[in-house]
């Protein structure tokens, strides 16, 4: 069995920067993301999580990890439902600047949609030449910024109810890892004290037999 | 060891092959030896604790697929060509265990051949292909989620299992030391 104890100078840069045995090293050193994602933010999380929760045995390592992955996965779910509603807005706003549902200038509400998507990467300038800005048609029509993120927000209802779904699963696990930590280290505090009482009456005996 | 209930369900939907076991062993035998650490080798608590690694390692599996479904939506729409696809590949591989300075030089190539002009992020683009999946794959997700919450509480059950043996261990120690001790006296006086 190996016993031997890593430290995080004898680590790669992206240990957690605290101690834990050789033996799980493949599991605390392994980090769930997609290929976008920078490991370097999930490494200062993981440190993070590690420097305040500071781990004692090797399960509460495990727990540590595990609550590192949930607030990833945590954070990666709100960001995609973000990126959800940000990529609809445009073609929401083209809806709502141009309205129908059947009888609707085609060409009138893709250059809408168009000119809302730019808006978002500031660009907008570029490709509006003559025709009035987003923002003069967004005053004509009496469409505000809000009702366009309501909109995108409707049109994307499955896919957020799903991600809520997702963001609720991982907030009961992270309250249960959390309770878990708590549990066990009572436990593991009222052990202790009853080895000291036992100790100390184990002394006090011998003393009087003395 | 007796096969787990888990296996045939998971064989059937295809997350389980008869080999991971296998390849498990090495992992279950280091993983178990970590969560014994001072317990007394007994052979109750032994098993208890290779319960116990296989629990947890079988929870990351099912962490695995999911990621890896999650990728494969952002992959299969993102990368339309060759040019893009291999770096991303190579990347995917590399931000699961390389030191982060290993991954930037991959992550520059893949921002460069990364051919969508009004893209130019790689986490948006890559937020938004998945997406545009996630609905498509909610019942896989959801199913998943299931794994999971099996798994979870196979393993609960598995750290419960090892925390009672670990402590039956201990009585069996102490109770075995107290006979020795008491029995010492009398063969003194004798």
């Amino acid at each position: 069995m190996s016993t031997g104890i890593t430290t995080a100078s004898t680590q790669a840069a992206h240990s957690p920067g605290r101690l834990y045995p050789d033996s799980i090293a493949f599991l605390i050193e392994e980090r769930p993301l997609l290929w976008y994602e920078k490991p370097e933010d999930y490494d200062n999380l993981r440190r993070g999580v590690f420097d305040n929760l500071a781990p004692r045995d090797t399960l509460e390592c495990i727990f540590s990890k595990n609550l590192v992955d949930c607030f990833w996965e945590h954070r990666r779910m709100r960001r995609l439902m973000q990126t959800a509603i940000n990529f609809a807005m445009p073609k929401a706003a083209g809806r709502l600047l141009v309205p129908g549902e059947t009888y609707y200038d085609p060409r009138q509400r893709e250059k809408a949609e168009r000119q809302a998507e730019c808006a978002a990467y500031g660009v907008e300038e570029e490709i509006s030449g003559d025709d009035p800005s987003l923002h003069e048609q967004m005053e004509k029509a009496l469409v505000t910024h809000e009702a366009i993120h309501l909109k995108a927000y409707e049109s994307q209802m499955e896919c957020v109810a799903h991600i809520r779904h997702e963001c609720d699963r991982i907030e009961n696990r992270i309250h249960w890892l959390l309770k878990n930590f708590e549990t066990r280290r009572a436990t593991m505090a009222a052990m202790a004290r009853s080895l000291v009482e036992h100790e100390m009456a184990q002394t006090v005996e011998c003393r009087d037999a003395g | 060891m007796a096969e787990p209930r888990r296996t045939p369900s998971a064989l059937r939907h295809g997350l389980f092959s008869r080999h991971a076991r296998l390849e498990w062993s090495p992992q279950v035998e280091s993983l178990g030896d970590a969560l014994l650490g001072v317990s007394p080798r007994q052979p109750q608590v032994i098993e208890a604790a290779r319960e116990a690694a296989e629990a947890i390692l079988w929870l990351r599996q099912i962490q695995h697929w999911r990621l890896a479904m999650l990728e494969h939506a952002a992959l299969s729409y993102a990368n339309q060509t060759d040019a893009e696809r291999d770096p991303a590949l190579r990347l995917s591989e590399m931000v699961k265990g390389a030191a982060a300075s290993d991954c930037a030089p991959l992550r520059d190539e893949v921002c460069a051949a990364h051919d969508r002009a009004w893209l130019v992020d790689l986490a948006p683009a890559g937020d938004y292909f998945i997406h545009q999946k996630v609905a498509e794959h909610a019942t896989e997700l959801r199913r998943l989620a299931d794994y999971e919450r099996r798994a979870n509480s196979r393993r609960r059950k598995a750290l419960r299992r090892l925390d009672y043996e670990r402590i039956e261990a201990e009585r069996r120690r102490v109770a075995a030391a107290e006979t020795g001790s008491r029995g010492a006296p009398r063969s003194e006086l004798a």
